[in-house]
């Protein structure tokens, strides 16, 4: 689960922004109501998604990987996404779950996930110091990523109890339970792996499964990595 | 009284010429059997026979004799549409001896009782008479051009145009299609008298140059191509294969559920309906729900009376046969009913009629096999044939043992025409016949009739191979008399005998489809599978589907079949194409759905599936296509997150240069790599 402090800017859904702001002033600081029927939620959805660069915000995993196309000022009109809303297989999410604090609106607790992923998040509650787009998070600090097993574990240097608690989140975003990301991460990273074996000194783009690349990429260069590879399961 | 049916004779006069023109095949056919029939032809035919040598794997359609019967085949009207049907009667090899063939006929034109008599006899296939493949309707026509004056062909055309002209046929129930056939004959005198009246008066000279029976059998079938098939009030079913299902608002089903039943793009069939699908998702999730409403939408019932489930607006079903399209839906009185999606020409329209299937339906439900181990001979002398024209549904009782009898039949009948023909050649032995004109008999036989238990076991053997079984080809002369059953035996290596009494369930399942489809021999079928994964182990259970589903079948016995499955097993899965695959799932808000097998926003084309489970190892079909959500239970994945933890905290401790607790967590490390099957050499320790 990368940052997202940079990325998450308010850039294109104007018309939402706006609204949201004036609701808010009217209404002593709540949000509206929620509803994936809303007139705004393409255009959240889209703007997401961009912010996003077209990755499940918790797995990393692509969302859809042409997002920049919907970038295009053609489709957006006075601050509003004005194409029909493409068939794409994501859900907006709340980080704190919108039963729980009235956020509903809140641009700050929204995120675009994969559903299978929802599936796993659902309504559960998740440390806030693990919020993507908090500035002081960073993965380095409370994860290790574990190549032989494919899994994120606590850093080993955190305390007990703040250990069991990102064990748990690990497993309600997704991001060690669900099997379908968890194949999908070891046959991308091994992609990775390989591509940068075979051409050394080539740069390669890396956008799905970033932070567990980050954690192996120095395994990768001293060529620990690349003998086992195929083996691995 | 005015006779509603002299309009159209009137209306035929005025056409007769030139359909008659148009129309040569009437006269062609006629003259071939005029040809046939004479006397010195068939002594002929019979003189030949003791002259051509018999060989074994002999190329029958080089036969002098045989070849006379296969241009027979396509002089006879019933047998070449559909061509397959003229096939099994008088194929690439005969069915019984040649000598067979040629009595039979001669009988039919020469023997000595009285025609009625002869005719009866040969309609009622007794012993020698019988000749496999020949049904009530060829054998009408075969009748028909032996004595051309005096008999119609009959067959369901004629039957619905003779309907159509207001004259009812009274076919008391419980006779025998022999009586059927003359009293048919019987009872069309008048309309035939007055056909000869209203055409030609006293006029002699017919402008067909055949007689007055084949050509008001003519009349009969320009009745049912112009006047009954040109109606649009006509009832009719749909036919093809199953291109689309459309659940408007059925059961749990989400709204206006689309599910499109053709090869994606890119695919060398694309567009037309698939050959085979399969079901799967959890129990509950409606698979049997819709393999019920194909078997309904099918094959629609003509007793109105009956009340339909499907209410009308709910459900549609979609059929295509190249590019004709038909849709079943249920009409405002909740009655199902078929409509042609789009105007087409009147030629069209009568290419349904050509289409042909049988039967139109084949039902395997869930647990549909019977223990028929216990089954002896004398279990199936009471019951029916299957009847082949609606839907064979094996959800019927006693529908397995009425399927058995028709392939016990067989074999018996078989083995009495050897034993016979043993009787004859030792009678004439005694009479002091030569040895080599005796081998030549025996030949005659042996290498002219196909064993029908051989033939059978040569098209199961290569799926009972997989059991390390085949079916037992030899009936020793105690079976002959208590011949019980198909039985089986081991193909190789095994010391003891196989018990057939204790035949597994699995077997059973096996033999009990592939025999009924041998037996069947489904063509332009629709067939329902209910979970064909019972009692199989896992590869069987792939090697099942495949087997009966294979295109080197369908030129032979299943051909251009439709199959439906549905089914829990990954094994079962993995026989398919991605766009094969229905798979059902239900929503949070317990609604029913699609999962949808394509990538984002791409349109249906090969190449554009997410997986494809063909290529995908046991496990991941697991996971991806039956949603596991894991690839083993919740012990295994709590095992390998510990492994995990104690490596990252082995590497950590390692740094801080603690080789004591490192040493320690290093042999927790191995007994969990041990119990995971886990080859820890490959961690990044």
């Amino acid at each position: 689960m990368r940052n997202l402090t940079q990325q998450k800017q308010k850039k294109l859904a104007f018309a939402f922004f706006e609204y949201i702001e004036n609701y808010k002033q009217e209404n002593s600081g709540k949000y509206p109501k929620y509803s994936s029927n809303d007139k705004f939620y393409k255009d959240v959805f889209i703007n997401l998604l961009i912010c996003q660069e077209g990755l499940c915000a918790y797995t990393e995993r692509f969302i859809f990987e042409e997002y920049t196309e919907y970038e295009n000022p053609d489709y957006w009109k006075n601050g509003k996404f004005i194409l029909k809303k493409p068939i794409l297989d994501a859900d907006i999410e709340h980080f704190i779950p919108k039963s729980k604090e009235n956020l509903d609106w809140q641009w700050e607790n929204l995120f675009l996930i994969l559903p299978h992923v929802n599936r796993y998040k659902n309504n559960k509650e998740i440390p806030d110091y693990l919020k993507p787009d908090r500035p002081e998070y960073s993965p380095e600090k409370y994860f290790k990523y574990n190549f032989t097993t494919n899994r994120f574990v606590p850093n080993p240097e955190l305390d007990k109890e703040t250990k069991a608690q990102i064990k748990q989140a690990l497993d309600d975003l997704g991001i060690n339970s669900s099997e379908t990301i968890r194949s999908h991460r070891r046959r991308t990273l091994n992609k990775y792996i390989q591509t940068m074996k075979l051409l050394e000194n080539i740069k390669i783009d890396i956008k799905e499964y970033q932070t567990a690349f980050y954690f192996i990429k120095d395994d990768i260069l001293s060529g620990k990595l690349s003998e086992n590879l195929i083996k691995i399961k | 009284m005015e006779k509603t049916y002299i309009k159209y004779l009137n209306e035929f006069k005025t056409e007769i010429s030139s359909y008659f023109k148009e129309n040569t095949w009437t006269k062609k056919n006629y003259d071939f059997f005029q040809v046939f029939f004479q006397k010195e032809n068939l002594l002929n035919l019979k003189e030949k026979l003791n002259t051509i040598e018999q060989t074994k794997n002999q190329d029958w359609t080089k036969n002098e004799i045989w070849k006379v019967f296969i241009e027979m085949r396509t002089k006879i009207h019933s047998f070449t549409t559909p061509a397959f049907s003229g096939k099994r009667a008088l194929g690439n090899f005969p069915n019984h001896s040649l000598k067979r063939y040629i009595d039979v006929f001669y009988y039919l034109k020469y023997g000595e009782e009285p025609i009625n008599e002869r005719v009866f006899k040969i309609l009622n296939r007794e012993d020698e008479l019988f000749l496999r493949g020949f049904g009530l309707s060829s054998l009408s026509e075969i009748i028909g051009q032996a004595f051309p004056d005096k008999f119609v062909f009959y067959n369901k055309r004629n039957k619905e145009a003779l309907k159509f002209l207001g004259f009812e046929l009274i076919i008391p129930a419980n006779i025998s299609e022999a009586e059927e056939f003359l009293l048919y004959n019987e009872s069309i005198q008048t309309i035939l008298n007055d056909y000869k009246q209203v055409i030609y008066g006293n006029n002699a000279s017919l402008f067909s140059k055949t007689t007055i029976h084949q050509e008001f059998d003519q009349f009969l079938n320009w009745i049912y191509s112009n006047k009954i098939f040109n109606s649009d009030s006509i009832h009719f079913q749909p036919i093809g294969k199953v291109s689309k299902i459309k659940l408007r608002s059925y059961n749990r089903f989400k709204k206006n559920l689309e599910i499109d039943l053709t090869y994606p793009l890119g695919h060398e069939k694309a567009g037309q309906a698939l050959d085979k699908i399969c079901f799967i998702g959890q129990s509950a999730t409606g698979k049997t729900t819709l393999l019920n409403l194909i078997k309904n939408f099918t094959f629609l019932k003509n007793d109105k009376s009956e009340i339909n489930p499907v209410e009308k607006d709910t459900v549609e079903i979609e059929f295509s046969h190249n590019d004709l399209k038909l849709i079943v839906y249920s009409n405002q009185n909740n009655q199902l009913e078929c409509k042609i999606s789009k105007n087409i020409k009147k030629q069209k329209k009568q290419n349904l009629d050509q289409y042909f299937s049988k039967p139109r339906l084949i039902n395997f439900p869930a647990n549909s096999v019977e223990h028929f181990k216990s089954y002896r001979k004398n279990d199936f002398i009471r019951l029916d044939n299957i009847d082949l024209e609606g839907i064979v549904d094996f959800s019927e009782t006693e529908l397995s043992k009425r399927m058995w009898k028709k392939i016990l039949f067989e074999i018996d009948e078989y083995k009495r025409e050897e034993l016979k023909i043993s009787l004859q050649l030792s009678d004439k032995l005694r009479k002091g016949q030569s040895l080599s004109e005796i081998q030549n008999e025996i030949n005659n036989f042996q290498y002219s009739v196909q064993n029908p238990l051989e033939k059978y076991a040569n098209f199961i053997d290569p799926l009972l191979e997989l059991f390390n079984l085949q079916i037992k080809r030899e009936i020793n002369s105690e079976s002959i008399n208590n011949f019980g059953f198909i039985e089986v035996e081991h193909k190789i290596g095994a010391k003891k005998d196989f018990d057939n009494t204790k035949i597994s369930l699995g077997t059973q399942q096996i033999l009990e489809k592939t025999a009924s489809l041998y037996n069947i021999a489904p063509y332009n079928s629709i067939i329902l599978i209910d979970e064909p994964e019972n009692s199989l182990y896992p590869d069987v259970q792939k090697a099942f589907i495949e087997f009966i589903t294979d295109e080197k079948w369908r030129e032979n016995e299943i051909k251009s079949c439709q199959f439906f499955f549905a089914t829990h097993s990954p094994t079962i899965a993995s026989a398919f194409d991605p766009w094969e695959i229905v798979e059902l799932k239900i929503k949070n808000d317990g609604e029913i759905e699609i999962e949808n097998y394509l990538k984002n926003n791409l349109e249906r084309h090969v190449e554009n599936y997410k997986f494809y489970p063909k290529y995908l190892r046991w496990d991941k079909i697991l996971t991806q296509i039956f949603d596991l959500p894991n690839d083993g239970n919740q012990e295994r994945d709590q095992k390998i997150y510990e492994l995990a933890e104690l490596e990252e905290n082995i590497k950590y401790l390692k740094q801080q240069g603690k080789t004591e607790e490192v040493a320690l967590l290093f042999e927790k490390f191995t007994k969990i790599a041990e119990k995971l099957n886990w080859d820890f050499k490959n961690a990044m320790l």
